[in-house]
């Protein structure tokens, strides 16, 4: 059966973000407490793979890097349908960048999943919002990638016409696997959880992996392998001001608009 | 003593959630209007599971159990305390059918009960009163072939909208002279059935509660539900371990939603330069809001874990019952007090909270009734 592989990231709940802070000595993100959730784009890729499943009896296997503890939204997506969940949990993997998080997701890809004929990826974390860790994935892989996918149409499970949002305009392209794809969320509507999935999803594999499982170059994984460093990282001040603009109408009307230019609203 | 939810509950939590969230929050507004109840959500809420999870998975249920049940209950009413009525009430008609039923009352009734194709309802109280059991008016006849239903049933959730209803009736007398009930299901195409008045509340809009009336209503043999005079177990049994803890879920989701709802509104309201939530005054309103909406989802987790352990747990089903819809009163009522001015607003759903909670009180028996079978109980064994 031809597979799709999902990569998902667990990140901490957006509803919760209020609760999120920054410890001001190591400008790590304090985060205990908050519940995780799969990256919510992630979920428009996985229903892409589920679709796939349903409609040409496609294989759809999930992967993740993660901390051990995330589990639990593996095991949401095994609930939607998917029919194994790969992690790889390693403290070896810690404190990795883009490039250092999609050489794992590579090398998890390559061992667990090499016939693949799809990656799906969500365009961008809610946490992260980098986009980068999805072409860097093909890369690693050695295939073609579409970034800002907003449609997937398929009519026999194996050609795709795929839609690519440039915001000005739409490229439609036509291809077949293997491919990688980073869907934005007019893709699709997930389906939700229902309760006799959750019950299925006890009984389907969920493997955790250490670095060691997918020989992966020690050298290029983890905080070792990631040539991004975080310089500085800081909540930004957000302070309200007011001014009173005095006159007659017109000029008063003319100034707030030169103010408005100025501070870069309008 | 564990106290965790397991994976697979903490997973249901969230997905019904997030159902709630996207099927029923939409709804909520023109079910306040209208007082209807969105025939469409009972195939959705059968598609995702929720009408199965007391019924096992042999008749089409999941079999998840009551924890999980009160969690489902909990997390729909935080959005619409009409619909957690609904769904409970629903749960109500296929627990006794499962427990009593026949092979064939079962295979015939459960599968499209629990698949969203029909919705049920389990109806005793009558015009004449609900606690007092011995008080009912409907009968049922032998007549050889079928029996011959004769009464009214008032205040059934469901009523209007239900294709299969699980009933009480007199069946004459016992052995010592009392009167004996029996149960019964009964179609709504059944002659002699008809639906009656519906009632306009003050809260669990959306949510139909009415009259079932039965005039010389025939209703086949092969329906007496459990055997000849045990209607009064069934009906009693249902209400004590299927319909208050429904209820108790109900009231536990009112209280996280008072609570919620109260949080982010202290939050958001500066008074004085400041957000109002950092006055002692609005803490204090939260912290008690806080320690009596934990108080009622402990008091329910514990007497349906109960349940699904096969304990004894009518008394602690009925405590659970009691304080938390007590409690979402008391949390709604608070809620309302932070909102100020704002909680006499339709848009702000405190107000809504506190008439779901004021009509959760006399659901499934009053606090009064609940105190005399709790008062009982300590002077039983205490």
């Amino acid at each position: 059966m031809p597979e799709a592989v999902v990569c998902v990231k667990p990140i901490p709940d957006p509803k919760h973000w209020d609760r999120l802070s920054l410890d001001p000595k190591t400008g790590v993100l304090r985060r205990e407490g908050i519940p995780t959730v799969i990256n919510p784009l992630d979920k428009h890729a996985l229903e892409i793979a589920l679709q796939l499943k349903d409609n040409f009896g496609w294989d759809a296997t999930v992967v993740s890097m993660a901390p051990p503890e995330t589990t639990q939204t593996l095991r949401e997506a095994l609930a939607m349908g998917a029919d194994r969940a790969f992690l790889a949990s390693d403290r070896q993997l810690a404190g990795a960048d883009t490039l250092a998080t999609a050489y794992t997701l590579a090398g998890l890809i390559k061992k667990k999943a090499p016939h693949f004929q799809l990656v799906l990826c969500g365009n961008m974390s809610l946490d992260g919002s980098t986009s980068q860790v999805a072409p860097q994935i093909a890369h690693y892989l050695g295939v073609p990638h579409i970034t800002h996918v907003s449609k997937v149409q398929t009519q026999d499970g194996s050609t795709f016409q795929v839609t690519m949002d440039l915001k000005l305009a739409q490229l439609v392209l036509e291809g077949q696997g293997p491919m990688v794809l980073a869907v934005t969320k007019e893709v699709n509507l997930p389906r939700l959880v229902n309760i006799m999935g959750i019950l299925a999803a006890e009984k389907k594999p969920l493997e955790v992996l250490s670095a060691s499982d997918l020989d992966l170059d020690p050298s290029k994984v983890g905080q070792e392998g990631s040539p991004t460093r975080v310089r500085n990282l800081f909540m930004p001040e957000i302070k309200r001001r007011r001014e009173i603009l005095k006159g007659e109408p017109e000029e008063v009307a003319e100034e707030l608009v030169n103010r408005l230019h100025q501070v870069g609203m309008l | 003593m564990d106290f965790k939810l397991s994976e697979r509950e903490e997973l249901l939590r969230k997905s019904v959630a997030e159902f709630a969230q996207r099927e029923i929050a939409p709804l909520v507004e023109e079910m306040e209007k209208t007082g209807e109840f969105p025939r469409p959500l009972i195939k959705k809420m059968g598609d995702i599971g929720l009408l199965g999870l007391v019924t096992s998975p042999e008749y089409g249920g999941n079999g998840m159990g009551f924890l999980a049940r009160a969690i489902a209950v909990e997390e729909i009413s935080k959005v619409s305390a009409a619909v957690g009525i609904a769904l409970q009430v629903h749960h109500m008609a296929c627990w006794p059918i499962e427990t009593w039923g026949t092979e064939e009352q079962k295979k015939k009734y459960l599968p499209p009960l629990t698949k969203g194709d029909t919705l049920g309802v389990c109806s005793i109280t009558e015009p004449s009163g609900g606690s007092d059991v011995f008080g009912m008016q409907t009968t049922a006849r032998d007549e050889g072939d079928h029996w011959v239903i004769n009464g009214r049933k008032c205040f059934a959730t469901n009523s209007h909208v239900s294709d299969i209803m699980v009933i009480v009736a007199r069946t004459g007398e016992d052995a010592k002279g009392r009167p004996a009930f029996s149960a019964f299901i009964v179609e709504p195409s059944y002659e002699g059935f008809s639906l009656g008045h519906e009632e306009n509340k003050m809260g669990f809009r959306g949510a139909f509660s009415g009259e079932l009336v039965f005039q010389d209503c025939k209703v086949p043999k092969e329906n007496l539900l459990g055997k000849l005079g045990e209607g009064l177990k069934i009906g009693l049994a249902t209400v004590n371990r299927v319909g208050r803890p429904g209820m108790a879920s109900i009231g536990v989701g009112l209280c996280y939603a008072s609570l919620e709802e109260a949080s982010k509104f202290a939050k958001e309201r500066v008074l004085y330069g400041k957000p109002i939530s950092n006055l002692q005054a609005i803490q204090f309103l939260l912290a008690d809001i806080y320690a009596l909406a934990e108080a009622a989802r402990i008091l329910n987790y514990r007497a349906n874990w109960m349940m699904d352990q096969g304990l004894p747990c009518d008394t602690e089903m009925t405590l659970a019952k009691y304080v938390a819809t007590e409690n979402a009163f008391q949390c709604a009522r608070m809620a309302c007090d932070i909102h100020g001015g704002y909680s006499c607003i339709l848009e702000y759903p405190v107000q809504r909270f506190l008439r779901d909670a004021w009509v959760s009180i006399p659901s499934g028996g009053t606090s009064q009734v609940a105190k005399v079978v709790l008062g009982r109980h300590v002077v039983k064994n205490f």
